[in-house]
């Protein structure tokens, strides 16, 4: 180890001397197989190993066999599928609020899942043909054969802007947008498919335990979706009124007050009841 | 007695919001200083896991998927991260990615048989989640019994909800709502009643997101029958059902209609209603709900000396849902308590009548299998009638206890 440190610190500074002065790293590799290239603005390319910092400007590419992910300063995270390049054409990012993303994806395919910087205004993915925007989101963005398709995972909004079909959007978990605009559902079999493209093919065997993230339940939850800010739907809102919530159906009535006499001691009258006879 | 215990049910409920919302400000700074850590060792797997954890408890499930996403990236055979993946796609409404992951889990084996029910519950549940048509609903039969005047009838309690999926971009529904209840307290009281309810209408996402403010404008019919004179009657109504979550705290709703009633009994009268609801939901946690809200109601008596009823209320309800990490059963329990005041005036150019109405409850739903709970509740109203100058008060305490079916 001892050895191999100068060599180390040299390859460091030389790299360093390699970036413009200005460049700082607006993320980092957060894992790739076996590596992924990068080239900044001014400089050779590199490598990206686990661990390096990318800057803005700068291209990435993944090999035939190279899969990786970028985790941003932002919390965004990118996956790059193989035979995949993507320019980090902006980044501004202010911890107290504020900024943009936006890349370029010049081929291949990649998984989008937002971070600070899309909860609020769209993140921005171009591509050859299209335009994409997401915002509070996670999507698939694929570049492939001169044609682009997104898939929406989840979160609030996906949209496409291209020059034939304008901008559509979607808001539907699964939802595909191409060129031509919304598409419809996702194939799941399209869907596995991709997902393996950018992961690799799952492995089993490991089993047993848990993680530790503390999301598991023995049970799914009864409520509905999440929004990537938290907000959800609360489908019970209405509900009162369309079964026998409150006790109050049971109160007892007097059913000889038909006369509007001294009987009906008045439980149980509604605002239905209220004007029928067995209640004033 | 009954007041004391539902206020300080609610009180309790309240109390706790305050130091959540004390506690998410510190997990937020002390997730943002791991995310630091992490940058810097983006292969920590400790790191990876605390992160994860506290975007969980910060119910920031995008942030807990992508960083499940970069374990399982970096260790393929991890099948417990994997579940745990699928479970945050799942939770973000994702049910197709959560299906691919959690069917590579089952494929991948290994998995505990616990693990392995989870896993299938999971898959079950993602697969209603992607239906176009979705029936959901609720069957229970129960008991109930009043105190002071001893009474005491089964119920039914029926409630189906339909959702076609229209098949457009932004997940336009169909939504149709059937209710059904039914009393029978015997022969010798005038309280038997059955009750039907059918409600249509689409439900829009304004703006477009998945997230905002949800509209359905629907109608309604109802059916009313009574073993009292003169008290059934059908009603027809158009109304406005609003509901947009704010933030991952707080939700506001409304719900506004109009309608006609007739009466199906000789004597009965018919009349016209208007009423508006006008609420807020506040969470202070997923597992937790208060929620207050207000109508108002008026109705007038379609005749020569029309009798005009003007109804306000206000209404104070809390829930809680217990962990089930915390007491091993095999679904939810939920606890709830409930205030409501309520005026009502009712006007005629021969009389003139007030009704004040407080009514306070407890109620606890426990599931004893998965899909089958029972629920006891205790109730109690005080009520004031003035009339003429006269005013008559009222209690009465109301205990049920119901065994349901969920679907």
């Amino acid at each position: 180890m001892a050895r191999v440190t100068p060599w180390i610190l040299a390859a460091s500074t030389a790299l360093a001397l390699a970036l413009p002065a200005h460049a700082q790293n607006i993320g980092t590799v957060a894992s790739s197989e076996p590596t992924l290239t990068g080239t900044p603005p001014g400089a050779g390319a590199r490598t990206l190993a686990l661990g390096t910092g990318v800057v803005q400007d700068e291209r990435v590419s993944s090999s035939a066999t190279g899969r990786g992910q970028l985790l941003f300063v932002d919390q965004t995270t990118l996956s790059l599928a193989p035979n995949t390049t993507i320019v980090l054409d902006e980044f501004v990012f202010n911890p107290n609020g504020g900024g943009q993303i936006g890349l370029s994806l010049t081929e291949g395919a990649l998984r989008f899942i937002g971070g600070t910087l899309s909860r609020d205004q769209e993140a921005v993915v171009s591509t050859p043909t299209a335009t994409i925007g997401i915002r509070g989101s996670s999507a698939l963005v694929v570049h492939l054969n001169g044609e682009t398709i997104a898939i929406f995972l989840a979160g609030e909004q996906l949209c496409i802007v291209t020059p034939a079909a304008g901008r559509n959007c979607t808001s539907r978990q699964g939802g595909v947008l191409g060129e031509d605009g919304y598409l419809g559902r996702v194939d799941p079999e399209y869907l596995a498919s991709l997902l393996q493209l950018i992961d690799g093919t799952p492995q089993g065997g490991g089993g047993g335990g848990t993680a530790g993230t503390g999301i598991e339940g023995p049970n799914p939850a009864d409520r509905g979706p999440v929004s990537s800010t938290g907000e959800e739907l609360d489908p019970e809102i209405f509900d009162d009124g369309f079964d026998i919530e409150g006790d109050r159906e049971f109160l007892p009535r007097d059913p000889g007050n038909g006369d509007g006499g001294d009987g009906g001691d008045g439980i149980g009258c509604d605002i239905f009841s209220s004007v029928r006879d067995d209640c004033v | 007695m009954f007041r004391a215990v539902i206020l300080a049910s609610s009180a309790a409920l309240a109390l706790t919001a305050t130091p959540l919302a004390a506690q998410t400000s510190t997990t937020e700074a002390q997730r943002q200083a791991v995310f630091q850590q992490m940058l810097s060792d983006p292969a920590n797997r400790d790191l990876m896991i605390q992160y994860a954890q506290m975007s969980v408890s910060l119910r920031d499930f995008e942030a807990a998927a992508a960083t499940l996403e970069r374990l399982v990236d970096l260790e393929p055979d991890n099948t417990a991260a994997r579940v745990e993946l699928a479970i945050a796609y799942f939770a973000l409404g994702s049910y197709d990615v959560a299906e691919y992951h959690l069917t590579a889990a089952q494929r991948g084996g290994g998995l505990t048989p616990e693990q392995s029910a989870r896993v299938s519950r999971y898959l079950d549940a993602a697969e209603v989640g992607t239906r176009d048509n979705a029936i959901s609903g609720r069957v229970a039969l129960g008991f109930a019994v009043t105190e002071d005047t001893d009474e005491e009838g089964i119920f039914l309690n029926v409630g189906v909800d339909w959702r076609l999926d229209l098949g457009d971009a932004n997940v336009t529904q169909l939504v149709t709502e059937f209710g059904f209840t039914s009393y029978s307290p015997g022969q010798n009281t005038g309280n038997n009643r059955t009750q039907g309810r059918l409600r249509v209408g689409p439900e829009f996402r304004l703006g477009g997101s998945a997230y905002s403010a949800r509209l359905q404008p629907y109608v309604q019919g109802e059916v009313f029958t009574s073993s009292v004179d003169s008290a059934g009657f059908q009603s027809f109504e158009a109304g406005l059902a609003y509901q947009n979550p704010l933030s991952q705290h707080v939700t506001i709703y409304s719900d506004l209609s109009f309608g006609m009633a007739y009466g199906t009994d000789a004597g009965a009268e018919d009349f016209s209603f208007a009423q508006a609801e006008l609420g807020a939901t506040y969470r202070p946690s997923r597992d937790t709900r208060l929620r207050a809200s207000l109508r108002v109601e008026e109705q007038e008596t379609d005749e020569v000396n029309p009798e005009t009823t003007e109804l306000q209320g206000l209404r104070i309800s809390a829930q809680h849902a217990f962990d089930q990490s915390l007491i091993d059963v095999p679904n939810r329990w939920v606890v709830g308590a409930f205030g409501d005041f309520e005026t009502a005036e009712a006007s005629s150019a021969f009389s003139m009548s007030e009704t004040d109405t407080d009514y306070y409850g407890l109620w606890m739903r426990a599931f004893m299998f998965e899909d089958t709970f029972v629920e006891i509740s205790a109730a109690q109203v005080i009520q004031d009638v003035t009339q003429s100058g006269t005013t008559t008060t009222t209690e009465e305490n109301i205990y049920t206890v119901q065994i349901g079916w969920e679907f």
